[in-house]
């Protein structure tokens, strides 16, 4: 079929990739879309919006990578956004992404799609691990059997995707709904006498695609909103009755609930159409991943084997992460010097070099080890580990209150807050996930480890290492307490039950990883050019202003500042430039570090050494010194944290409770260590 | 018998499974019905327990799964 070029499309299509975690959805779309994406979230919820753009003859089509789902019933905000948005009648086709070795489960959604009545395309994916482990698939017989184009793919590796999105194009054009599924007799007619009371509405006719989905939700006792129609319309409330009796009937025949026959006839029909287009390998005999779950899962090594490889993780990225960080960090020295030899002295020079050069340049030092860090996490991930890692923390987890799944976010807390608070979007219980936030900041952010550097270096000599490992540690075990309390006495309520999925293992390629690696670590870039370049700029103003004034001397601005907190931090060992450092690490923690030069007289051109020294005859002493890097790790998240946990939780409420209880307990955790330490003559 | 009980390698049937609405709708959604048929891969006297259900799986807390009644399969 060729269509002159002049009957172009009026506009874009829109294509939309619907498919279970897992299913390789996100790897298809990266083929699809290349590097043209575009992530956001979806309007109202916390749910990722991908979208990109591919070529098509007559221009370009948007590509919707919905929401990983496993079925459209809308028990979760993933499945309302994936379901309101193929209703929404936005896509022209919605591509199923399947995965091949895995069909049965994975045709239940497909399934629901069909009732949706929307043009449909299913992309067979991982059709080789299929065939591996001896899965043989007649992709015509499938095909004719769901009245949907088949298209076997290995997204992978690219294989299949030009005849996947040419089947998809060529839907959209035509526009055709598939052949409603049979479900037998009773479930068909109890469809079918629902159906007939919904043609009586008006605008009927517009909505025909939709009444088989629009009649099994009325069914099950869901109910559908109407276009057009007010929610107490008297129209619809017959057909709500109508529904009602069909389901009683229904019930009364089959003797099980309405939604437990649908269920039942659903993956009753899927069983047909598995039986007739599948061969089984004959011995379903345990699977490659089976064995590696053997001794990842052990009894006795899973745990061992999880620390280790967090513990590799770690070592990784600090060991690795060094060499770069030293090139940049030498770099932004170098050009300190050089902007210092070229500019004459006076106040812009010192804004340039010690506010701005000073300031972003220290953090992004710490740049190579968070693209590391999230590089390993991705791996992780990808991999299918992470779903294991989940599973054998949840054990520990759960003493702390907390869902397995909450491990993943707290992992990734240690590489940076924000995309940790972020990550608590896979639990599904509301009060699991606010609890997660809440404590998420806990871990020890890579932004924080400068400052644990910084000080532990100058006051600890050869024990710095160990120093600033119990400041991981400590955040560890904060977060366990914290967790338990609001679990027990604020947020209480039934634990969620673990139900997780674990994804065969497969080998990450480098182009996911690449994505899902950027994806997180631009967060942290863009936060080094835009809060932590302007908290630099304020810093450095005021500690030069008013003009004449001592540069960070105590008539500044920063110094009256600091001389009015002074009081607050006193008790914790603690003076004013203290004070002054962590009210600026409040725009982000690393400031702390270039504050305390600013205020230590130390110059960006100078490096960490000599701000050492300066530190070390200062008036801070290792207990002190300890206290102000506990004080770092506890009190309020940086600015980027504060305002993930703003959208995250949907209000200022929970930012707002997390910095007061965080600076709290920061302050008494502090005031223990400082006061707790005197008492025991270590001061 | 719950499905906690079972043994390792063994086969069983999935009989009913009490539970609220939701997480019944949920257990359906990644593959596990009442009425199919399920192997346990990992069950131990405590912590989580993995089942293979239709080629998938599913890591089930101990909670959940003891409210999966089954019956074992001869073999």
């Amino acid at each position: 079929m060729t269509q002159p070029a002049t009957e172009a499309m009026p506009r874009d299509l829109t294509v939309a990739l619907a498919g279970n975690p897992n299913s390789g959805k996100t790897s298809l779309f990266n083929e699809l879309t290349g590097s043209r994406q575009h992530v956001g979230n979806w309007p109202g919820v916390t749910v990722e919006r991908k979208e990109g753009y591919r070529r098509t003859a007559s221009g370009r089509a948007r590509v919707i990578d919905l929401p990983g789902t496993y079925s459209l019933t809308a028990s979760s905000p993933d499945e309302r956004v994936a379901r309101d948005f193929i209703i929404s009648g936005e896509s022209d086709v919605v591509i199923a992404v399947v995965d091949a070795s895995n069909l049965e489960r994975n045709l239940y959604l497909v399934v629901q799609l069909i009732e949706l009545g929307t043009p449909l395309v299913v992309a067979l994916n991982m059709s080789d691990v299929a065939e591996d482990r001896g899965f043989v698939i007649n992709v015509d017989k499938l095909s004719e059997l769901l009245d949907v184009p088949v298209i076997p793919t290995c997204a992978h590796v690219g294989e299949g995707v030009e005849p996947l999105w040419e089947a998809a194009l060529a839907q959209a054009r035509e526009a055709r709904a598939p052949r409603p599924i049979r479900y037998g007799r009773q479930i068909d007619e109890a469809i079918e006498t629902v159906q007939a009371s919904l043609l009586q509405l008006p605008g009927a006719a517009t909505a025909e695609r939709r009444l088989v989905w629009l009649a099994m939700s009325l069914l099950v006792g869901e109910e559908p909103a109407w276009p057009g129609l007010a929610a107490d319309d008297p129209a619809l409330a017959r057909v709500r009755s109508t529904a009602r009796a069909a389901a009683r009937h229904l019930e009364e025949v089959t003797g099980d609930t309405a939604e437990a026959v649908i269920t039942g006839g659903r993956y009753g029909a899927i069983q047909g159409v598995y039986r007739e287009a599948v061969d089984e390998p004959r011995e379903a005999g345990p699977t490659p991943s089976d064995r590696i779950d053997r001794v990842l899962l052990h009894r006795v090594w899973a745990l061992p084997i999880l620390l280790a490889t967090v513990a590799a993780m770690f070592e990784l990225t600090y060991v690795v992460g060094e060499y770069p960080s030293g090139w940049i960090g030498e770099g932004v020295a170098a050009l300190g010097g050089c902007v210092s030899a070229w500019m004459p002295d006076g106040p812009l020079r010192s804004l340039l070099v010690d506010g701005v050069i000073g300031g972003v340049g220290g953090v992004l030092v710490f740049v190579p080890q968070i693209f590391i860090l999230f590089a390993i996490i991705a791996l992780l991930e990808d991999s299918g580990y992470m779903a294991r890692a989940a599973f054998v923390m949840d054990r520990v987890m759960h003493r702390m209150r907390l869902h397995g799944k909450a491990f993943i976010p707290m992992v990734m807390g240690f590489g940076c807050n924000v995309p940790a608070i972020m990550a608590t979007r896979t639990l599904e219980s509301p009060r699991d996930r606010l609890v997660t936030i809440l404590v998420a900041p806990l871990m020890t952010c890579s932004a924080r480890l400068p400052v644990y550097a910084l000080i532990a270096g100058a006051l600890f000599g050869p024990h710095a290492g160990l120093a600033i490992f119990s400041m991981y540690v400590l955040g560890v075990v904060l977060a366990a307490l914290v967790a338990r309390i609001l679990r027990h006495h604020v947020l209480r309520g039934e634990e969620e039950p673990f139900v997780m999925e674990l994804p065969p293992y497969h080998r990450p390629t480098a182009k996911g990883i690449a994505i899902h690696t950027w994806e997180r670590g631009k967060l942290f870039l863009q936060k080094a050019g835009t809060v932590i370049l302007a908290g630099s700029v304020i810093m450095w103003c005021l500690s030069a202003l008013p003009w004449g004034v001592e540069v960070a001397g105590p008539q500044s601005y920063a110094g009256q500042l600091g001389k009015a907190l002074e009081p607050a931090v006193r008790p914790l060992g603690l003076e004013w430039q203290e004070a002054v450092a962590l009210v600026s690490g409040f725009v982000a923690k690393e400031i702390v570090v270039s504050t305390m030069g600013v205020l230590y007289g130390v110059g960006a051109e100078a490096g960490d050494a000599e701000l050492g020294r300066a530190i070390a005859s200062s008036h801070l002493t290792p207990l002190s010194g300890y206290a102000l890097m506990a004080f770092v790790l506890v009190y309020s998240p940086c600015i980027a944290a504060i305002a993930a946990m703003r959208r995250e939780t949907g209000s200022w409420k929970w930012a707002i409770i997390a910095v007061a209880y965080l600076t709290a307990l920061a302050w008494v955790v502090a005031f223990v260590i400082f006061q707790g330490g005197r008492l025991l003559g270590l001061g | 018998m719950p499905l906690t009980a079972l043994a390792p390698g063994q086969r069983a049937f999935v009989t009913a499974i009490s539970g609220g609405h939701g997480m019944r709708r949920r257990l359906a959604s990644m593959g596990l019905t009442t009425g199919c048929e399920v192997v346990a891969l990992i069950s131990r006297g405590q912590g989580p327990v993995v089942v293979a259900v239709r080629q998938t799986r599913l890591a089930l807390g101990r909670g959940i799964a003891s409210r999966i009644d089954v019956e074992p399969l001869e073999g």
